[in-house]
C-alpha cells in the first residue's frame, strides 16, 4: 500500500548551508489493512519520513508509492489522511466549516460531506461546539476536530504523527478507540508514537528509526496488560520496550560518551 | 474511495479561494480597514472646506486616495502573511495532504485574497460614489474607470504580496510589497535616473530592474477622473492587458517557487 524505496533526505539548515542527513536509505513497505509504527528518538526522521510520503518535502533520492501511485502525483493522497502532531487550523472558522472545507478538498460530494461531518462531529464528541469558532478550542478538541478532518474523505490510509501526544488518559483513550475502529474497518494505518503501550495495543508491526535509518523492523505482540506492566514477565518477543532502550537509547549514551 | 472524486482543478481551487476569504473577512484587519475607509471618507467630507473653490475635487481626490490606500494596506497584510503564515502555523500539512496540487493552492490563495480586496474596494466604493453622488451631484462614469483601475492595481500588488510571502517572512514581505508600491509608481523616474548614471554597468542594471517592475501609473488615473476629463477606452484595455500579464506572470513565478518548496 504504501513502499519507501531506498530513501534519503538532507537539510541544510544553518547560516552555511551545511548538510544535515535526516533519512538514509529508508525502506519499509506497509500491507493493505497493516498498522505499522514508526518509533525512533525525537529528530531520528519520523516526521520527515511522514512528510515525504506527503509530498510536503520531496526526497533527495529514492521513491516512494501510494497504492502503486507515486507520492509526488496529487492523485496519490486521494485515499489518504494525514493528522500532523499537535494540529493547528484557521481559528476563524467553526469546526463544522472546517470539516465541510477538508471534505470539499478531498473531493467528497456536498450531501456525503454534509452527512459524514454530523457523524463526525457527534462520534468525535463535538457536539455542541461545532459551531464555535476554533480559536475557542481546547487542545482535546483541536485534536478530535484534526481526526474529523482526516476521517471526513473515508480514506483507506491513514498517517498519524504522534496522534495522541499531550493528551490525557481519557483522551488519550477516546483516540486509542477512533483508531482501534478504523483497524477494525481494514485500513492502513501508518503513525508515529513514544506511547509503547499504545503501539503494542495498536500496531500490527514496527519500525525503529535511529539517526534516519531503519535499524530493525518488529512484529508487534499484543499482551495481557498484568504482563505488560512487569519488566520480568515471560515474552515470547521481547517488549517494544525493551527493543526501543536496545535500539535508540543505547545509541544516544553512546553518542553522549564519544 | 467510491464518494470521493478528483475533482477539477478550478474547483479545489475555488474551495481554497472561498475558505481565504471566509477566513480573512473575519480576520480583524479587514474590519479595522473597514473602519479606516469611513474614517477617511469622513476626513474628505470635513476638511474639504478648507479649499476654498476645490471642494468637490477635494472629496473626489481624497476618496479615491483612501480606496488605494486601505487596499494597499489590506493587500501588504493580507498578502504578505497568506502562505507563510499557514506554513509557520503548520496548518498548511493538512491542506497539502488532501489531493490537491501546490498550483492549484497558490491560485486558489491568490483568488481568496483577491476577492478580500474587491470585497473592501466594492464596500468603499458604494460609500464614496453616494457620497459624490448625493453630496457634490457630480458623478460621472470617469469615477468608476478609476476605481476599476485602483483595485487592478491591487491585484498586481496581492500576486506580488503572494510571491513575497512564499519566499520570506510576513515582516519582510509587506516591507518588500511597500517598496514594490513606491518603486512602481516611480518607474519612469528610475528609468530617467538611470540614464544618469555614468558607469555603463550600472546604468544597464539599473535599467534591468526598472523595465522588470511593474509600472504602477499605468492604473492612475485618478487626476483624470477628478478633473471629468474622459478615460480613452484603449488606455483602459492596455491597462487591464499589463495588469494581467505581470499578475500571470508572477503568479507562475510564484507556483515555481513553491513547488518546489519543502515544507518542513
Amino acid at each position: 500500500m504504501i513502499r519507501v524505496d531506498h530513501v534519503s533526505k538532507d537539510f541544510r539548515s544553518d547560516f552555511l548551508r551545511r548538510r544535515r542527513t535526516v533519512v538514509r536509505e529508508l525502506s519499509f513497505e506497509m500491507r493493505p489493512g497493516e498498522t505499522f509504527a514508526l518509533l525512533g528518538a525525537n529528530g531520528a526522521g519520523k516526521t520527515t519520513t511522514m512528510k515525504m510520503i506527503l509530498d510536503l518535502i520531496r526526497p533527495d533520492t529514492g521513491s516512494i508509492t501510494i497504492g502503486g501511485i507515486d507520492s509526488r502525483d496529487p492523485m496519490a493522497r486521494s485515499a489518504l489522511g494525514y493528522l500532523p502532531e499537535q494540529p493547528y487550523f484557521s481559528p476563524h472558522l467553526t469546526g463544522f466549516e472546517l470539516i465541510r472545507y477538508y471534505g470539499a478538498l478531498a473531493g467528497v460530494s456536498r450531501e456525503i460531506r454534509e452527512e459524514r461531518a454530523r457523524n463526525l462531529i457527534r462520534s468525535l464528541g463535538l457536539q455542541g461546539a461545532e459551531n464555535r469558532r476554533i480559536r475557542h478550542y481546547s487542545k482535546g478538541m483541536m485534536q478530535r476536530l484534526g481526526f474529523a478532518q482526516v476521517l471526513i474523505s473515508d480514506p483507506s490510509v491513514l498517517v498519524l504523527d504522534e496522534p495522541m501526544s499531550g493528551l490525557d488518559p481519557v483522551g488519550r483513550k477516546e483516540i486509542r478507540d477512533v483508531l482501534l475502529a478504523q483497524k477494525e474497518k481494514g485500513k492502513t494505518i501508518l503513525l508515529s508514537s513514544h506511547i509503547l503501550e499504545d503501539v503494542e495495543r495498536i500496531c500490527d508491526r514496527a519500525g525503529f528509526l535511529v539517526e534516519g535509518r531503519m535499524e530493525e523492523i518488529v512484529e508487534t505482540m499484543p499482551a495481557p496488560l498484568p504482563q505488560r506492566r512487569r519488566d520480568d514477565a515471560p515474552r515470547s518477543v521481547p517488549s517494544l520496550e525493551r527493543l526501543f532502550v536496545e535500539h535508540v537509547h543505547s545509541r544516544y549514551k553512546e553518542k553522549i560518551a564519544e | 474511495m467510491s464518494s470521493n472524486s478528483y475533482a477539477s482543478r478550478g474547483s479545489r481551487a475555488f474551495h481554497v479561494a472561498a475558505h481565504t476569504l471566509l477566513e480573512t473577512i473575519r480576520d480583524r484587519v479587514f474590519g479595522v480597514s473597514i473602519l479606516f475607509s469611513a474614517m477617511l471618507l469622513g476626513a474628505a467630507l470635513v476638511l474639504s472646506p478648507l479649499a476654498a473653490g476645490e471642494q468637490d475635487k477635494i472629496i473626489m481626490d481624497l476618496g479615491l486616495a483612501g480606496i488605494s490606500v486601505i487596499g494597499l494596506f489590506l493587500a501588504l497584510f493580507i498578502g504578505a502573511s497568506l502562505v507563510f503564515r499557514e506554513v509557520e502555523r503548520r496548518s498548511i500539512y493538512t491542506v497539502l495532504s488532501k489531493p490537491i496540487a501546490r498550483d492549484e493552492y497558490i491560485l486558489g490563495k491568490y483568488c481568496g485574497s483577491v476577492l478580500t480586496i474587491v470585497l473592501n474596494v466594492l464596500m468603499m466604493s458604494v460609500l464614496y460614489v453616494l457620497l459624490v453622488s448625493l453630496h457634490l451631484e457630480t458623478f460621472h462614469m470617469g469615477l468608476l474607470s478609476a476605481i476599476y483601475l485602483i483595485a487592478l492595481e491591487l491585484a498586481v500588488i496581492a500576486a506580488f504580496s503572494l510571491f513575497f510571502s512564499v519566499v520570506s517572512s510576513p515582516f519582510m514581505g509587506a516591507f518588500f510589497t511597500l517598496a514594490l508600491f513606491v518603486a512602481g509608481h516611480l518607474a519612469r523616474d528610475i528609468l530617467h535616473f538611470a540614464e544618469l548614471v555614468p558607469a555603463e554597468s550600472g546604468r544597464m542594471i539599473l535599467k534591468g530592474i526598472t523595465y522588470m517592475l511593474p509600472n504602477l501609473e499605468y492604473f492612475n488615473v485618478k487626476g483624470m477622473a477628478v478633473y471629468g476629463k474622459p478615460i480613452p477606452p484603449d488606455l483602459l484595455l492596455f491597462a487591464t492587458s499589463y495588469g494581467a500579464l505581470y499578475i500571470v506572470g508572477v503568479l507562475l513565478l510564484t507556483m515555481l517557487v513553491f513547488r518546489r518548496k519543502d515544507l518542513q
